[in-house]
């Protein structure tokens, strides 16, 4: 299912990244480092979702009586962070649950509510954090047991946009809805090889329902699938058109996988929107980018299914950024 | 669908990084052995001062000291990334395993910090202590016969 807009504009973003983050390679565009010791990791993470938003409304001058409603999703249990950071914030609320591919549910939800004449400005938000991540998915975070190289790290980061009808230099021109696709995976320390074939999936459905071949774009992202994931799809690709360059990973984009210790890659909601606002806007404010697709990918676990032996169901969503003149 | 399921499966299971297999077995044994013997030099030192027992049941509780400390520290998460499996044998995985757990609930409160204290090592306890029953009833069983 493939939605087009021609009204919905990014008003401004904002990026808060973490100590991994500012060794990475695209650490001179993300707008704010900084390292929150709270009491516990929860705190840690709902203090940076709330100062991303804060140093975003100031940017801006703008209040939070000015926004009409807010969506905001990561990945904690019951969506805690975002309830937890939003109760500070008096404004009608969506929660949205999407894994590692939130930020491109939010924008085509936002996009489709921007069509109604009454609402005016969406503000959306996103946060990952890597202790949450590692303890509720996996093993507490000073376990000695061995982590495969084929695993990824969540990332450290949270971000804040603020979606618009009044023009700006930057609109979103196009969402696909993707499917649940389970082909029968189940290892869980290999999450880009199983997220795979709903990102080839998707990308195949977009290009089909918008008319439209890789070559069109300027850059073609794809969320967090690791090295090994982004060389399936590069494969699946090729098999496909025949030739493709302009397609690369966000989460290989945030890191540098050969020096630093990230195993296969970034994870989480925060890598792929944190690259997209951060990299993606900036290049494409300076006129070096014109046309960009982001395919997010997100595997649907819950500790519980996994445990009792289930596979992992994946879903990929895709948005269409350009820039307006 | 854009493509069929036997497609991706096809895809996916193309190529898997199985080639480190041997160089994990290997490294495994080799640190697990100089685990060992770091453990024989300590029950070395223990025996010259102190009788059998006693340095036996010192030299445990200093190993789970030791593990205690670097877990509380965060390297020994860093070390298992090295030695592999040879430091997630008991007893220096069992009170890291222990550690950590708890370490990472200590903001609620002591009965949570309690509860999860067991909550990787537990299977250890319980599949431990019924299998040594089974095998001690059977033991007693056949003596009783023979």
């Amino acid at each position: 299912m493939n939605f087009k807009f021609d009204n919905v504009y990014l008003l401004d973003s904002f990026v808060i990244g973490g100590d991994v983050e500012r060794k990475g390679q695209i650490a001179s565009y993300i707008d704010y480092f900084n390292v929150y010791k709270e009491k516990n990791f929860e705190n840690n993470e709902m203090e940076s979702l709330y100062s991303c938003i804060d140093h975003l409304f100031e940017r801006n001058n703008i209040n939070i009586n000015d926004i009409d409603l807010a969506i905001s999703g990561e990945l904690s249990n019951q969506l805690a962070i975002s309830h937890y950071t939003y109760r500070k914030l008096l404004i009608p609320f969506i929660g949205v649950y999407s894994a590692c591919s939130t930020i491109c549910l939010e924008i085509g939800l936002s996009s489709l509510l921007l069509q109604n004449d009454n609402i005016n400005k969406i503000l959306i938000s996103t946060s990952s954090n890597t202790e949450c991540a590692e303890r509720q998915f996996r093993n507490p975070n000073e376990y000695g047991g061995e982590k495969l190289l084929s695993q990824t790290y969540t990332s450290t980061i949270s971000c804040a946009a603020i979606l618009t009808n009044e023009k700006s230099k930057i609109k979103i021109t196009s969402f696909t809805l993707g499917k649940i696709i389970d082909i029968g995976f189940t290892d869980v320390n290999d999450f880009g090889r199983a997220m795979t074939p709903c990102a080839i999936e998707t990308l195949l459905t977009h290009f089909k329902l918008t008319n439209t071949e890789p070559k069109d774009y300027d850059l073609i992202l794809t969320g967090d699938l690791s090295k090994y994931g982004y060389e399936l799809v590069k494969k699946s690709m090729i098999d496909h058109f025949v030739y493709i360059d302009n397609y690369n990973d966000c989460g290989l984009l945030l890191y540098d996988v050969n020096s630093q210790n990230v195993f296969a890659g970034g994870s989480g909601p925060g890598t792929s929107a944190g690259v997209l606002f951060s990299y993606v806007k900036k290049q494409m404010l300076k006129g070096e980018l014109k046309k960009v697709l982001l395919c997010a990918t997100g595997a649907l676990i819950s500790p519980t299914m996994i445990a009792e032996g289930e596979s992992i169901p994946c879903i990929a969503h895709c948005i269409v950024m350009e820039a307006s003149l | 669908m854009q493509k069929t399921r036997i497609y991706y499966k096809k895809l996916v299971k193309t190529d898997r990084d199985y080639k480190n297999l041997l160089i994990n077995f290997l490294q495994a044994f080799f640190f697990g052995g100089v685990l060992c013997l770091f453990g024989q030099f300590i029950l070395s030192i223990y025996n010259l001062y102190l009788d059998e027992p006693t340095s036996a049941t010192l030299l445990s509780m200093t190993i789970i000291m030791l593990a205690t400390i670097l877990t509380v520290i965060g390297i020994y998460d860093e070390l298992g990334q090295i030695c592999k499996c040879g430091l997630a044998v008991p007893i220096s995985g069992f009170a890291n395993a222990c550690v950590c757990s708890s370490l990472e609930y200590h903001s609620e409160g002591i009965i949570s910090i309690g509860s999860n204290c067991f909550r990787l090592a537990g299977s250890v306890i319980v599949v431990g202590t019924t299998v040594a029953i089974i095998f001690s009833s059977l033991r007693y069983l056949i003596w009783v016969i023979l």
